[in-house]
């Protein structure tokens, strides 16, 4: 089978929150199943490679992300045709806001982001920091956020899903509020590293994309190894619950 | 508590109380190593004849030191010694410096820690950059570590003299996951240090060698790993610049021989006639740094981590192949890192989330044939494990 092509964007800039948690999860759930996959890690100033089947980038802080900004510009276009191709992206924090439209720093300085995603990020002073409660399309979603970050979607967007128990999209906001964005298969997110090790359903959700792009028989097998690490997910989302006071179960 | 009291009735007592030290107060900062340097700093200047005042390990914010000064001022309220040697917190230590004006500053590393806290190693750059400008006389600085490089070069105005200390090019090169400093990308900008006077050329388990200004000279390590024989070099750089002509390298190997291991920083505890192995995981390079220079994957595990670390996430970081299995996790957070385990196909024996019963299955285990059981815990589950273990030396000074 050809191998799944994860290309993993700035792992050495942007993964401060053990982001790469991520795309190990991804490669070992499509290993447990017999789908090999690859990883393609792209630094500042080399070519994306020809075949990507999905992309991941992680957070960072601002200095990381200035570190990568002209980087991300010279990529965006190539970035843009593969989202519109329909290769699903999981991009997190500081990671979403380069791939968003734009990034506003505390400062007034303005970044413009590559477009893959209908969003828009402005830093403030104030921190947001904690575990988090989403209510998503692919059921409970449990995590940890750390930004400054106010997150506008465009007209139309969707978002990842409704806090439970948490900041999201706009902390300072009274009543129901929204965390990240879903545009097609793909995920913008403020949830950090421990977030498709944690929520299985997301994870799988991005392989499957993933692989019927290519095949549009494809099916995700069970595994033995899946059983366990996703009963200790389970557990994991269900001690966060706890300890949030939401009123949700899995 | 005392420490706390006494700031909110004379919030001028510690700056009063070190104000007739002959030499000065050094202050001890960094992402790592603060606790193990300054005892190994006191103990190197002590050996030397020095009358020395220290703070308590961990005992880093204002209140911890002041509680230490309560022990030790005598009615007049002034510390009587030589010179005093603190650990600072790097942000409750910007304020400190402030008050009270430290003579000397070691800065140790700027390394992934708390983000929780600090929210992004620039601004710990920054707390460090504060704290090193209030150094009077001197400035030292680890020169492998590109942030701190950076701060030498801004504070290089010629108002004081920057040492520096490192590490042989080849050590770092065989260490599994290097020193695990954090990497400048904004572009420290190369920063005109001028040669460090003490290097580590070579590291043996517990013993390791300085070079200082090129004569070796083999030291004992209060534990295992290359991270220990970085703070070994940041001391004996501090007390080189600061003995100048006093300096004896004889009476360095002999401090660093008496020494004892910093409260659960690779320590052994005795608990029911075994030894057992502490290893604390403070923040990820710490963790990954203990894990790489382990003699071999130890053959009982136990692994505890609490609401002491909110986000846990960057166990995925970590290199755990120095790991075979892991016999019991616990804590609030054992969920998620028997699910990391998973993923590094390390197998789980029990996951416990309740840490007493947790403790007694992994203590009732039969002694292992090889080595030590080891524990790999956070700060806050090593205090609770040594409190319910009687070990009753409580670390902070409060």
């Amino acid at each position: 089978m050809e191998p799944l092509r994860i290309l993993h964007l700035y792992p050495r800039e942007l993964g401060i929150n053990g982001d790469v948690g991520n795309v190990t999860t991804l490669v070992a759930r499509a290993a447990w199943r017999g789908i090999p996959a690859v990883v393609h890690e792209h630094q500042v100033g080399e070519a994306i490679p020809e075949h990507v089947d999905l992309v991941h980038i992680g957070s960072g802080p601002l200095s990381a992300q200035h570190a990568v900004h002209e980087d991300v510009a010279r990529i965006a276009s190539r970035l843009v045709s593969l989202a519109a191709s329909g290769v699903p992206f999981l991009a997190i924090a500081g990671g979403w806001q380069l791939l968003g439209r734009e990034l506003v720093t505390a400062q007034g300085d303005r970044l413009a982001g590559a477009g893959v995603f209908p969003s828009r990020a402005i830093l403030g002073a104030a921190r947001t920091v904690g575990e988090v409660v989403l209510k998503t399309s692919d059921g409970i979603v449990t995590g940890f956020e750390n930004h400054s970050a106010a997150t506008v979607l465009e007209e139309g967007a969707l978002p990842f899903g409704v806090v439970v128990s948490g900041g999201g999209n706009t902390p300072d906001v009274a009543g129901e509020r929204f965390e990240g964005i879903r545009v097609g298969e793909s995920v913008g997110t403020q949830l950090h590293g421990s977030l498709l090790p944690m929520n299985p359903v997301v994870a799988d959700r991005l392989l499957l994309a993933a692989l019927r792009r290519r095949d549009s028989g494809a099916v995700l097998t069970a595994a033995p190894e899946l059983a366990r690490v996703d009963e200790f997910a389970a557990r994991s989302r269900e001690a966060i619950i706890a300890r949030c006071g939401a009123r949700v179960s899995l | 508590m005392p420490g706390r009291v006494v700031l909110a009735i004379a919030p001028r007592f510690l700056e009063r109380a070190v104000s007739r030290l002959p030499l000065g107060l050094v202050f001890v900062s960094g992402s790592n190593g603060k606790s193990t340097t300054t005892n190994m700093l006191a103990g190197i200047l002590r050996e030397h004849g020095l009358n020395v005042f220290t703070n308590p390990s961990g005992g880093n914010l204002p209140q911890g030191i002041a509680s230490a000064m309560l022990a030790s001022v005598p009615l007049d309220g002034y510390v009587h010694a030589d010179v005093g040697v603190i650990e600072v917190d790097e942000a409750y230590g910007v304020a400190l410096a402030h008050a009270l004006k430290p003579q000397a500053v070691l800065l140790l590393n700027v390394q992934i820690d708390q983000l929780n806290r600090f929210f992004e190693p620039a601004r710990v750059v920054e707390m460090l950059r504060k704290i090193g400008q209030t150094a009077d006389k001197l400035l030292v600085v680890n020169a492998n570590d590109d942030s701190l490089r950076g701060v030498a070069a801004a504070l290089s105005d010629g108002s004081r003299t920057i040492a520096s200390f490192d590490v042989a090019p080849s050590l770092i090169e065989a260490s599994p996951n290097g020193l695990a400093n954090v990497e400048a990308f904004a572009g420290a900008g190369e920063a005109p240090l001028a040669p460090a006077r003490v290097t580590v050329s070579e590291l043996r388990a517990r013993e390791a060698t300085l070079l200082v200004d090129g004569t070796p000279v083999p030291i004992a390590l209060p534990s295992r790993g290359l991270h220990y024989a970085v703070d070994a070099a940041g001391a004996v750089s501090t007390a080189l610049e600061l003995l100048g002509d006093r300096f004896s390298p004889s009476a360095t190997q002999s401090a660093m021989t008496t020494l004892r291991t910093v409260y659960g920083r690779g320590e052994t505890l005795n608990v029911r006639g075994e030894d057992i192995e502490i290893i604390m995981m403070k923040n990820p390079p710490s963790l990954q740094l203990n894990l790489d220079y382990l003699d071999a994957a130890p053959e009982q595990v136990y692994v505890a981590v609490d609401e002491g670390t909110p986000d846990p996430s960057w166990i995925y970081d970590i290199d755990l192949s120095s790991l075979d299995h892991v016999d019991v996790v616990t804590g609030t957070k054992a969920w998620q890192f028997a699910t990391r385990f998973g993923y590094s196909g390390i197998p789980v024996g029990q996951v416990v989330p309740e840490w007493r019963a947790a403790l007694e299955a992994f203590l009732s285990l039969p002694r292992p044939a090889r080595g030590m059981k080891t524990m790999i815990v956070n700060y806050e589950q090593m205090m609770l494990i040594r409190k319910h273990l009687g070990f009753l030396d409580l670390e902070g000074g409060e």
